[in-house]
């Protein structure tokens, strides 16, 4: 299970940089960091980005609001998001 | 109306992984740009390229033509859409609108003069030389950024099918923009657009033509993507003038090839004037477009 969050921690920075076109390596993003605002500078239009990538891949739909804002607070937030309602 | 630069980028693709063109964004412009997809990085190269470090005016317009439109992003929305019943992706949605290009090269130039795209099959570049030429006529404006751009799409089968290309035939992307200016003529005019026109028919255009009474040695007669062999030949006797056939297998199709005809014709020291004549094929139409060099004594 732990390394199951690990990997899908990994992916999800490849992701994040995918989706919101950063020129950074996976291991330059801390798994706490704050993604939206925070050193990465993503907004909120990258915000959006990554929630349809995140239903896309995984099919978990990540609700406007509180929802996001909470899955949308670190690497270990949106894991955590996926894990709790990955289907299957 | 005066060209004061030029700038090109065309390439063969020849396998269904891309060439990347992060990079060259990156070159053209001295700086990364975020969240665009091939179309407008295919623009901002091309128009990076033409304006190099020169500042552009602030009321500068931007006309950009093309044959089929940013395709792989239409793809990116329609694809889920249809095919899995999923909503696009944001980013991808946002740039379907066509004029998002020439938002990013406004943006990039500091502009905030007209912006137009014009999607025409098979005059694209000629389509948005010529709107560009009567809106500076028309005191619109006086200083216009005008391109073309066509690109590839993944997987190469599908896109010669969609643009109804045989199997192996050769096919690229290509990108080029040109700053047309209007009044006097600047010190530093490289060349004179004298005309760009559509004619109703080859007659009509033969007309034209015989009327102009074309020095052999000074012209340039280009023939474009789409004109036929038959029409090469009526012109040719009308005229008087041998085609310049360029390799039409270099560096492969795309719609909007005419846009790289200028910088074709003023990269080679033969000839004082370019005629570039291109047709429709599903119609009667002909486009003429009529390029003067201006040569600098040293």
């Amino acid at each position: 299970m732990n390394e199951d969050r690990e990997q899908l921690k990994a992916a999800l920075k490849e992701l994040v940089i995918e989706e919101c076109d950063k020129d950074v390596e996976p291991d330059e993003i801390t798994d706490d960091e704050v993604l939206i605002g925070g050193p990465l500078d993503l907004d909120s239009l990258d915000a959006l980005q990554i929630c349809m990538a995140v239903q896309h891949k995984y099919g978990v739909r990540i609700e406007a609001g509180p929802q996001a804002r909470k899955a949308l607070r670190s690497i270990n937030a949106l894991s955590d998001t996926i894990l709790e309602h990955r289907p299957g | 109306m005066w060209i004061r630069a030029l700038g090109d980028y065309s390439d063969t693709v020849d396998t269904d992984e891309l060439p990347a063109l992060r990079q060259l964004v990156r070159e053209a412009l001295g700086a990364p740009v975020r969240r665009i997809g091939r179309f407008i990085q295919l623009a901002l190269i091309g128009a990076g390229r033409c304006m190099g470090e020169q500042a552009l005016p602030a009321q500068t317009a931007v006309y950009l033509g093309s044959g089929r439109g940013d395709l792989d992003v239409t793809l990116e929305v329609v694809n889920p859409l249809f095919r899995e019943g999923l909503p696009p992706k944001p980013l991808s949605f946002v740039n379907t609108v066509s004029n998002a290009t020439n938002f990013y090269i406004a943006k990039h130039f500091g502009l905030a003069g007209r912006s137009n795209f014009v999607c025409n099959r098979f005059f694209a570049f000629e389509a948005a030389l010529e709107l560009a030429m009567q809106d500076i006529r028309l005191g619109y404006t006086d200083s216009v950024l005008v391109g073309s751009v066509d690109l590839v799409t993944a997987s190469l089968h599908q896109h010669r099918a969609r643009l109804e290309l045989p199997p192996e035939h050769p096919v690229a992307e290509g990108s080029h923009w040109l700053w047309l200016v209007g009044g006097a003529q600047p010190e530093d005019a490289v060349a004179e657009v004298q005309l760009v026109r559509q004619f109703d028919d080859l007659r009509a255009l033969l007309g034209h033509l015989h009327a102009l009474n074309l020095s052999s040695e000074r012209s340039w007669l280009l023939p474009g993507n789409f004109v036929d062999a038959a029409s090469i030949a009526e012109i040719q006797t009308t005229t008087g003038l041998t085609p310049v056939h360029l390799d039409a297998r270099e560096p492969g199709y795309y719609d909007s090839r005419a846009g790289g005809a200028i910088s074709a014709f003023l990269s080679q020291p033969d000839g004082d004037t370019l005629l570039h004549i291109n047709r429709e094929t599903d119609g009667e139409r002909f486009c003429l477009m009529q390029v003067r060099r201006i040569s600098r004594v040293s």
